[in-house]
């Protein structure tokens, strides 16, 4: 038999990544994700933020405003400066306080007695407020007290109003303005200038513009490129493998004379590349965008040269993260079965590489031996060293072969992944096991959009206003993301009502009654024995005892809105979808303990905070093995809310657990409850 | 002596599943194809022949025995037995944003043709599977018969001695059905040995040369439809294959182990 050509493993590769990037490069989807997004995105997004401020500012100052003056006791001639000031910031009416009225309670300084809860305003504010009247600030001056040529202003407005917010904002404007200008004429009319200055300071950055624009850049490009490069490379490693394997082509593919490596090494060369590509055109559109002045960015548009082209190359460091990101997304879509499989899986495996980078924001840490190793954070910190015009031979060094050596085991995995009979092996027998990895993938990417939706939006509500902020989280934002999980959730071979699928049966006598007598139990132990534990191994720094708002807004809450906030609304609304959608998909896809774990985990984390992370992730475990037992959500919800209300009036003191019945019976209760919550479920999923 | 194209030897394969236990997909099968010949392998869905037939093609790995292609072990040197194998199957899929001509000039270059030798085979090919009139519009604009078309060039673009096609007109209209009966009649006269498998009873009577009988895994008969008609006594192959899977079904128990017991 004559011997057929051969190629070398070489030459096959090429032929193949060229086949991958000619398919990328016709695929819509890919090029507007990958080109044409990074490279609109950034003028876009500038250009309107930049007109919107602009329209903003337009609109502030087109507000007709009235304003009442109090000014007879000012000189004429700045009283007239004063008044060409306001009128030439915008429309206003400056109207005259009427002679007949009484402007003693302006200069009043004695402080209002008020006490927290008394709505009853004192008389001093009444009659400001009746000066005040419909206008929207009242500037009032006279001459200071003090010193016959001095003048002191106060400016009455109400913050609940955007227009008298805006004419404080412009008296006040007008008046520092006028400030500045006098005491400039004044000190330059002095003999030996300003007598004041008897001590003078002045800071200096002696780094260069190079080493400012550098750090600046070290800090965001680490996690902004890593970023850039995974939304990249994504959609090319979801077309080359899990979509290869849905449009059942990767067989073919596997018939052919090619070594295995050489698939897993051509195809992941395609999604490099890919990921480099979208990265270079965000590098450049932003670029564009910081030399147009659109943004102003650390590095890019600062000092006058911005980063020379040699500091740049340290832009090479991050290359061992560039080609490990891509591996792992080849490998995690190489798992993937079917490319709405790979999509799940690629968005916490994205976000899993991200958080090692996220090392470059604390300015101390060094880029040790040790962390050089971390895949993702010792390039991330070489990188901003580097930016910064520091470069460590050594670490460098050990950086580049530990990731070399990373990204050759996963392309190991991925290339024995290739070759295993278990992707390709009679569907029939994979296609449950599908199921069950798609269910899981879809309860641990929602359970981690959950997390990332309380820290950013929550959070946020809850900075802007606690109650109303936690209000909006617990009744608006979470049911949202419940109802977004449930609409994805992937369509199992058996369909499951979302009642069964959010375990909303009512569930057996016993097990409501035995989650009841569980309460007081798990109050006890938290409020008595576990809290005190943990303050002695992992006390509450200084930082965190003295920042007090959170505990001030909270005690002038009365106890039912706060038993109404704190503990009814979280039960419901975080069962709901913590032990609702998101367990309700892993159990679907995960043994129960593991179904159990993550949730629990992801429950911990959504709470912020590392000295809650452990009672709470407790406290998710067992809420979930409430649920898995009763196959309902009623006892875990009665639970919650029962410990929340219990360890929320007890840290604010309102009732006390120490020697109560509470500590008396609780443990006792707890027996019996833990027996009756061990009874099968009538109806089990 | 020349080695057969296809030889297995108590080729074996086994699943572990979850829920089913160790499951016994393929026992002892023991196959020989000759040169030129068309051996169909007979069986109903779940049977075994397509494990047995991705073992010969390298996709899977044998659990125990040996299989032989134009006499190299698969086990062996899988890409030798690639290069002589051509592979098709029922649900292959073609990559949707690539035109005919360049899956064919893909997979050539991957079998390492030279540019001329590549740019001579795919014209011969166009013209042979009258693909020229769609060849340069993407794949996924094709018909289902027009991409069957393609499917079968692409298996054939590197001459092998051995095709192996798995339950390839599934899914396709009658047109391109009997096209691709059409194909395998014309391989017999090129000298090729085709192996395939079908759970369509006329087809195999019709193309094939040798068939064999295949159910939960085990080979039951071998032989010429004339010679399988002899040994069970039946006229039609419906019933010489209900015969010998019933056959199988009364001896199993003391032939075999119940499969749940590996």
């Amino acid at each position: 038999m004559s011997s057929t050509p051969t190629c070398s493993p070489g030459q096959q590769t090429w032929i193949l990544w060229r086949c991958e990037i000619r398919q990328l490069l016709r695929d819509r989807r890919a090029l507007f994700a990958g080109v044409l997004l990074p490279a609109l995105l950034y003028p876009l997004l500038f250009w309107s933020q930049g007109k919107l401020e602009n329209v903003a500012e337009g609109i502030m100052a087109e507000r007709e405003l009235t304003m009442i003056l109090a000014l007879e006791d000012v000189d004429a001639d700045l009283s007239a400066e004063l008044r060409a000031g306001l009128e030439a910031s915008g429309d206003v009416t400056l109207v005259d306080l009427a002679t007949d009225q009484d402007a003693t309670s302006l200069w009043d300084t004695e402080e209002p007695a008020s006490t927290p809860g008394d709505s009853q305003a004192d008389p001093l504010t009444l009659a400001r407020l009746e000066l005040l009247g419909e206008s929207h600030a009242l500037l009032a001056g006279r001459r200071s007290t003090i010193k016959d040529d001095r003048h002191e202003f106060r400016v009455f407005f109400n913050v609940q109003s955007d227009d008298s917010r805006e004419a404080r904002g412009r008296s006040r404007d007008v008046i520092r303005e006028l400030a500045s200008r006098t005491r400039k004429a004044r000190l330059d009319a002095l003999p030996g200038g300003d007598p004041g200055a008897h001590l003078s300071f002045e800071s200096i950055d002696v780094a260069s513009d190079e080493d400012k624009s550098g750090a600046g850049l070290g800090r965001m490009l680490p996690l902004f490129g890593l970023m850039m490069l995974l939304t990249g490379g994504a959609f090319a490693a979801l077309g080359a493998f899990a979509g290869e394997r849905e449009g059942k082509t990767l067989e073919t593919l596997l018939v052919q004379p090619i070594p295995a490596r050489v698939v897993a090494l051509g195809k992941y060369g395609a999604v490099l590349c890919a990921g480099l590509a979208t990265l270079l055109i965000n590098l450049i559109s932003l670029g564009i965008c910081a030399s147009m002045g659109l943004v102003e960015m650390p590095g890019l548009g600062e000092g006058s040269a911005g980063l020379p082209p040699s500091r740049m190359l340290a832009g090479f460091l991050y290359l061992p993260a560039c080609t490990l990101a891509a591996a792992l997304l080849s490998l995690f879509c190489g798992r993937a079965r079917t490319y709405r499989e790979g999509q799940f899986t690629l968005f916490p495996v994205m976000l899993l590489a991200l958080l090692p980078s996220l090392v470059v924001l604390q300015p101390d840490l060094e880029a040790s031996l040790l962390l050089c190793i971390v895949p993702f954070a010792g390039p991330a910190l070489l990188l901003r060293d580097g930016l910064a015009g520091q470069f460590a031979i050594l670490p460098t060094l050990l950086m580049f072969a530990s990731h070399g050596l990373w990204t050759w085991l996963v392309l190991e995995r991925l290339k024995n992944l290739l070759d295993s009979e278990r992707t390709l092996s009679s569907t029939d027998l994979t296609a449950e096991a599908g199921q069950r990895g798609l269910s899981a993938a879809h309860g641990k990417t929602w359970a981690f959009v959950g997390v990332l939706g309380v820290y950013l939006i929550g959070s946020r509500l809850q900075q802007w206003n606690l109650a109303w902020g936690l209000a909006l989280t617990l009744w608006g934002l979470l049911p949202i993301l419940t109802a977004l999980a449930l609409r994805t959730r992937p369509a199992p071979t058996r369909p499951v009502a979302i009642k069964r699928f959010l375990s909303l049966s009512l569930p057996s006598g016993a097990h409501t009654l035995g989650a009841v007598l569980l309460i007081p139990g798990l109050s006890w132990l938290m409020v008595e024995i576990y809290l005190p534990f943990q303050s002695r191994i992992l006390p509450l720094p200084q930082s965190v005892l003295e920042n007090e708002t959170l505990g001030l807004a909270l005690t002038q809450l009365s106890t039912p809105v706060l038993i109404f906030l704190m503990a009814i609304s979280p039960a419901i609304c975080e069962e709901l979808f913590f032990r609702g959608a998101i367990l309700g998909s892993l159990r679907r896809g995960l043994t129960p303990l593991r179904a159990l774990l993550w949730q629990a985990m992801f429950f911990g984390a959504a709470h912020a905070s590392l000295y809650r992370i452990l009672p709470t992730a407790g406290l998710g475990l067992l809420l979930g093995a409430l649920t898995l037992r009763s196959a309902s959500l009623l006892p875990a919800i009665l639970v919650h809310a029962g410990y929340n209300a219990v360890v929320v009036l007890a840290g604010l003191e309102r009732i006390s657990t120490d020697g109560t019945w509470l500590a008396t019976f609780g443990p006792w209760l707890a027996i019996p409850g833990l027996a009756l919550l061990a009874l099968p479920a009538k109806k089990r999923d | 002596m020349q080695a057969l194209p296809i030889r297995t030897t108590n080729l074996c394969k086994t699943f572990d599943d979850p829920k089913r236990g160790t499951v016994h997909a393929v026992r002892d099968l023991n196959l020989e194809c000759n040169e030129g010949e068309i051996f169909g392998l007979l069986g109903p869905n779940g049977a075994g022949k397509t494990t047995t037939l991705r073992m010969l093609s390298t996709i899977l790995a044998p659990t125990s025995g040996e299989a032989e292609l134009a006499g190299i072990r698969v086990s062996d040197d899988p890409l030798e037995v690639r290069r002589r194998l051509g592979f098709l199957s029922g649900s292959t899929g073609l990559y949707p944003r690539l035109t005919a001509r360049e899956i064919l000039e893909y997979f050539g270059r991957l079998h390492g043709l030279d540019e001329d030798q590549l740019q001579a085979r795919v014209e011969e090919l166009l013209d042979t599977f009258t693909i020229r009139p769609f060849a340069d519009g993407r794949c996924e604009s094709l018909s289902t018969g027009q991409r069957q078309r393609v499917s079968i060039a692409r298996a054939v673009l590197h001459d092998p001695p051995v095709l192996i096609l798995d339950e390839p007109t599934t899914g396709l209209d009658i047109l391109a059905a009997s096209d691709m009966i059409d194909f395998i009649q014309s391989r017999k006269d090129a000298g090729t040995c085709v192996l395939f498998s079908t759970h369509i009873l006329s087809e195999a009577e019709r193309l094939c040369d040798r068939i064999g009988v295949i159910d939960q895994g085990r080979l039951l008969a071998v032989g010429s439809l004339e010679e399988l008609r002899a040994q069970t006594g039946k006229e039609w192959l419906e019933d010489v294959f209900r015969a010998l899977v019933q056959d199988a079904g009364t001896e199993a128990p003391a032939a075999t182990p119940p499969a749940n017991e590996g």
